[in-house]
């Protein structure tokens, strides 16, 4: 199939950052600002590589480039046809590994720089390098990994840096990293979220999910009898597990559970809350964890198993491809779902970084219906390079509006974008990037946001979910409306923020990486139809599915965005960037009746509180009820109570035994060698 | 070789070197020699003997019950392991005695016939032998505790000695009916050990009675708090530190004599789980800490009965699968006595110089009491021993008996015991509450006087004489980090 190539230094592009991480977390001891200095040269060493690695792939696409595999630990196994599960260390490269791995990679170098000059003078500044690089090996060694268990270690390393860098100003002391409007209660459960708070969060919804992603992955390791994913694409054993699975009727319920870890970490409905509060974290980690990579993360997993479910699943029988088909239209439902509802939750936010982080789910929301249709299409690899392409000009363009937020909520101290009214005319390169970028979003030709949303619509299109298509461009609309509707207020005048007058331009160690970021998204999206059907070859070359060789674009689709980005762009720009005052008082003040509605859509679908409410306070209760009676009346009771009187009593009445008078020791003696003749006689 | 000779002799030459001993003493009192020259002299002795018994070791390679070369003792492995806790805690109670005791020259005499006692019957063979060393070994015990000459030893001594004068005919009643049940005469050999043959029986529990009593196991150990925690603790430090230990071996000896034979096993079991039980669970609400030393000991002779019980299953030469068991099973008793004879006798040593200067044994009244940092230590270690953390001895002695007991193997008589080494665990976990309580006791300390002051004021010292027991919690240490290499030495070895 294809030639394997095996080149040493592959390993280092993951190894290097976690060197790195320990290093800038010991330095960072004694020196704070060192560790940072650490940390990206790190990072910037692990970059380096990636580029050469990607050179190899694109002179043979064909060709997998693989890590010398060293044995890790061997696993005897009672199983007829695998002996042993042998597990191993080691890198494999590809074309989808390969570029994302870049895109990694340099996202996270020019986030690392921005983080720089960000976290100058922070209370956790060493912890926050040691945790930020942490992440990037974590990432690299998920993207990276030949080894299943490795990816796994890989995948919970990044939802372990995640928690530690949403919780970073875990001291809760400063309102303006909290995600939410003080004192406000939906259905009594208030909406107000500190730093320690979220990170549990994030941590609980995404480490619960990866049950599901253990055991579909432990069930693949065991019943394909090997954890190296090529040997999976293909491997018959699979394919009879899932030939059995779907006799049973369960495959397709199997491989819900499998991607229930994915869809958490990528934040689809219902495991989406904890993307909104951690939102508490600084923006670069907002920036690099929570839209460039590790929410992609779970697109990435679907992009690998896709193909490797699709092809099983053909080898393992009609049943089981209509099992799969069926999976993958209820993942398509959820991400089309997801899509809508964050777009819906986006528009009326008034936090600049929430409105981002609605977005980021509502995006990788399309990329799950890209990824999913392609399970659905004759041509699979179309969704494939979709949900890939638009994975990659997301990770741009949000990643540079993060950083962005970052320096505008920086220079207003406040998190709310009708406090940045006016800013435009103070940081001109900063809200030039964040425009940019959030036209990029919108998807306004010819920035590469559109050319990525229109394949991932159109992909749905030809996967005949009509439902969905309908949906995603009308979260399109909604996509663009809000987008410009966030930049629309650094332009509109005031005379109310004081702070705005203050205003400074960021410094360059800020505005360099983000204005980077913006104007690649320009210039993917003038490259983009030129390399477009390259890209795809290199990507789908080492896939199980079949390669394509051009790239067809619908000409209607394309016109249907172009006037839905154009009208939803230009009716945003009208409300809020040319307008004197905020619309929501006026709206407010003709139709009283759609309060509701915006009370609905502002408390996030009243989710976060059904959550609480059936979850949350349903365990409360439980452990509330067991301490009562369970801990205190036994536990603790037996401990305390009845061990220690038994003993005291046990005691005591020995010792009653003992009463001094030798008469009684003499008969005690002539009784004890009566006792012991009857037992040694065996009467006893 | 002449080294061989020098070992044969071995028996004959501690004999006759004890009882010279013994005579000298009582001349350095007529004398007047100074005590403290005797004290060293009686030392010495001592110290010798134990160089003496290691050569013995060097000698005799076999580690097998060899053939006993007499009708009347055996000096074979069980005896010389035995010795060496004999003679170790011998060495360490007759260096910590007070030199101002009032008939000090007698309790060394006499001490030095019960250490003699002791070797006597850890070697007796024959009935006559048995009954011989049993009467030096009892009057000896007696002997020590009334010489004390404070009231109430004098009244432990009296309960003692008439409880032990029933003990003592029932031995010699026991002796006489099992050899008249044998085959040969005058000894303990009988044929058919597969018939319950009642006459036996009747002998054995008769015999074994006395030699629970002696131990201070129960059904039988009715005496042991009374006498422990009333007599003197110097003399108690000799009674259970060598004068008892001696009858361990006695026990291995005739208990593998009979192995096999299901009465004994069953006696053997028996005393072992009241043992345990009753040592562990009583002392629990106790307040005075010579009795809880007391009801200790009782606790503890109840673990190295299980290894008795054991190789009362496996010793019979007949069997030879069962080998292994045997010696781990051994191991355990010697080691456990080991670590129990040099941490009793330091223990009782220690208390003896507390209860001089408070006046009672109260587990307040070591509290009071200021004591120097060396005595809190060995106390503690002492107590550690007892309790049988690792690596100290009474753990590696536990650990092989509990080893011994769980030894599940289909071809032993009742498949083997496990559940006897679980009740063993669970009264060691009891157990380990009265030892802490002493522990509490001397360690977080009051101050509200001062050992050493007390001493002096009465006119004693605690010169080098207290510092034996701090020696010996060293050397218990040292012993136990060693013993795991001595095992695997020797089971490398056969």
């Amino acid at each position: 199939m294809s030639s394997v190539e095996i080149v040493w230094w592959i390993d280092l592009i993951w190894i290097i950052p976690f060197i790195g991480a320990a290093l800038a977390g010991l330095v960072g001891v004694f020196n704070k600002r060192f560790s940072g200095f650490i940390g990206v040269s790190s990072i910037f060493v692990s970059a380096l590589l990636t580029i050469p690695s990607l050179l190899m792939i694109i002179h043979d696409p064909s060709k997998i480039i693989v890590s010398p595999q060293r044995e890790w630990f061997v696993i005897d196994m009672p199983l007829a046809n695998t002996p042993q599960l042998v597990f191993r260390v080691g890198s494999y490269v590809d074309g989808l590994s390969a570029i994302m791995a870049l895109m990694v990679a340099w996202v996270s170098l020019l986030i690392s720089i921005y983080s720089l000059k960000y976290m100058e003078g922070d209370y956790g500044e060493h912890r926050f390098w040691l945790f930020f690089t942490f992440f990037v090996g974590s990432m690299l060694l998920l993207v990276l990994s030949s080894d299943l268990l490795l990816f796994i270690i890989g995948w919970e390393g990044t939802s372990l840096a995640s928690y530690a860098l949403i919780g970073h100003w875990y001291r809760d002391d400063d309102e303006i990293t909290f995600v939410g409007d003080k004192d406000r209660k939906a259905f009594g459960k208030s909406m107000f979220f500190s730093p320690s708070h979220s990170g549990v969060r994030a941590i609980v919804m995404t480490g619960a999910a990866d049950i599901g992603l253990l055991i579909g992955v432990g069930s693949m390791i065991f019943f394909g009898g090997t954890s190296y994913i090529p040997d999976l694409y293909l491997s018959s054993s699979l394919a009879s597990f899932f030939r059995e699975l779907a006799s049973s009727g369960v495959l397709t319920l199997f491989l819900f559970i499998t991607t229930l870890g994915a869809l958490a970490k990528s934040a689809q409905f219902p495991l989406h809350e904890w993307l909104v509060t951690a939102m508490t974290g600084p923006a670069s980690v907002s920036a690099l964890i929570h839209a460039a990579t590790m929410v992609k993360a779970g697109v990435y997993f679907m992009l690998r198993f896709s193909p490797i479910f699709i092809s099983i699943s053909s080898l393992a029988g009609s049943l089981a491809v209509s099992q799969t088909r069926e999976y993958f239209i209820i993942i398509a439902v959820l991400g089309g779902f997801t899509a809508f509802l964050m777009a819906t939750m986006a528009v009326v936010s008034r936090e600049l970084k929430l409105i981002w982080a609605f977005s980021t789910a509502s995006q990788i929301g399309y990329m799950f219906v890209a990824v999913a249709s392609s399970g659905l299409i004759a041509e699979p690899g179309l969704g494939i390079v979709a949900g890939f392409s638009h994975l990659l000009s997301h990770a741009v363009f949000k990643a540079a509006l993060f950083l962005t937020a970052g320096a505008l909520i920086h220079v207003v101290h406040s998190r709310y974008i009708n406090d940045m009214k006016g800013l435009a005319s103070f940081m001109r390169i900063t809200v030039f990037s964040a425009y940019l970028a959030a036209l990029s979003l919108a998807a306004v030709p010819p920035l590469a946001g559109f050319w990525s949303k229109d394949l991932v619509v159109e992909t749905a299109g030809i996967a005949g979910l009509s439902l969905i298509y309908v949906l995603l461009l009308f979260t399109a609309f909604l996509t663009g409306f809000y987008s410009l509707r966030a930049v629309g207020y650094l332009f509109m005048s005031s005379k109310e923020s004081s702070h705005v007058h203050e205003a400074h331009e960021a410094s360059p160690v800020m505005y360099i990486p983000y204005l980077i970021l913006a104007l690649s998204s320009l210039v993917i999206g003038f490259v983009w139809w030129f390399y477009i059907n390259d890209f795809a070859e290199i990507v789908l070359a080492a896939l199980p599915i079949e390669t394509i060789h051009e790239i067809h674009m619908d000409p209607m689709v394309m016109y249907m965005s172009i006037v839905i980005a154009l009208v939803s762009a230009f009716s945003s720009i009208y409300i809020y960037q040319f307008s004197k005052k905020e619309i929501y008082p006026v709206i407010l003040s003709k139709a009283p009746s759609l309060e509701f509605l915006h009370r609905f859509l502002y408390d996030r679908w009243f989710i976060n509180s059904i959550y609480y409410i059936v979850f949350v306070d349903s365990f409360t209760e439980l452990y509330k009820t067991l301490g009562r009676y369970f801990e205190h009346l036994v536990i603790d009771n037996f401990y305390h109570s009845i061990l220690t009187r038994f003993a005291s009593v046990v005691s005591r009445g020995f010792r009653s035994i003992q009463v001094g008078f030798i008469n009684i020791y003499l008969i005690a003696l002539i009784i004890g060698f009566l006792i012991m003749f009857l037992i040694g006689m065996g009467v006893i | 070789m002449s080294l061989v000779l020098f070992a044969d002799l071995f028996l004959s030459l501690t004999t006759s070197i004890l009882i010279a001993s013994s005579i000298v003493s009582v001349v350095s009192k007529i004398l007047d020699v100074p005590r403290v020259y005797m004290k060293r002299f009686a030392q010495a002795i001592l110290l010798i003997l134990l160089i003496y018994l290691f050569v013995v070791f060097y000698v005799s390679h076999s580690y097998v019950i060899s053939q006993s070369y007499s009708y009347f003792v055996s000096p074979d492995v069980v005896s010389l392991l035995i010795l060496l806790s004999v003679l170790l805690s011998a060495f360490f109670v007759v260096s910590a005695y007070p030199v101002d005791l009032e008939m000090f020259e007698i309790v060394v005499a006499v001490s030095l016939l019960g250490v003699l006692g002791s070797v006597l019957i850890a070697h007796a063979l024959d009935p006559l032998s048995i009954i011989v060393s049993w009467a030096l070994l009892s009057l000896s015990s007696y002997s020590i505790i009334a010489l004390m000459k404070d009231r109430y030893s004098l009244d432990a001594s009296a309960r003692y000695i008439i409880v032990g004068v029933l003990a003592s005919q029932l031995l010699l009643f026991g002796l006489g009916i099992i050899v008249s049940t044998s085959v040969a005469s005058r000894s303990f050999y009988t044929t058919d050990l597969h018939m319950l043959n009642t006459a036996l029986v009747l002998g054995l529990s008769m015999f074994f009675v006395a030699i629970g009593f002696k131990l201070g196991s129960a059904p039988l150990h009715f005496w042991l708090p009374d006498v422990y925690g009333r007599a003197s603790p110097y003399a108690i430090a000799a009674v259970s530190g060598f004068i008892k230990i001696g009858l361990i071996a006695l026990l291995v000896r005739i208990v593998s004599l009979y192995s096999g034979y299901s009465p004994v096993f069953y006696i053997m079991i028996f005393l072992s789980v009241l043992s345990m039980f009753i040592g562990s669970f009583t002392p629990l609400t106790q307040r005075d800490v010579q009795r809880i030393l007391a009801y200790s000991s009782i606790a503890q002779i109840g673990y190295i009965l299980i290894g008795v019980s054991i190789i009362s299953l496996v010793a019979s030469p007949g069997t030879s699968g069962f080998q292994k068991i045997f010696y781990i099973a051994l191991g355990g008793v010697v080691v456990h006595a080991l670590g129990y004879s040099i941490s009793k006798a330091s223990l009782f040593s220690m208390l003896g110089y507390v209860r001089r200067v408070s006046g009672s044994s109260d587990l307040s009244s070591l509290r009071d009491i200021e004591k120097p940092w060396q005595m809190k230590f060995s106390i503690i270690i002492h107590l550690a021993n007892l309790i049988g953390v690792p690596p100290l001895p009474g753990f590696w002695g536990k650990l092989l008996l509990f080893l011994s007991a769980t030894y599940n193997d289909p071809r032993l008589y009742l498949g083997g015991i496990p559940w006897l080494a679980i009740l063993g665990v669970l009264a060691s976990v009891v157990s380990v509450f009265y030892y802490l309580n002493i522990m509490r006791a001397s360690y977080f300390e009051s101050s509200k006087s001062s050992l050493e002051k007390e001493l002096e004021r009465s006119g004693g010292s605690l010169s080098s004489d207290i510092y034996y027991p701090y020696i010996a919690s060293i050397l218990i240490m040292i012993i136990g980090l060693l013993i795991p290499l001595i095992l695997v030495y020797i089971r490398i070895l056969t």
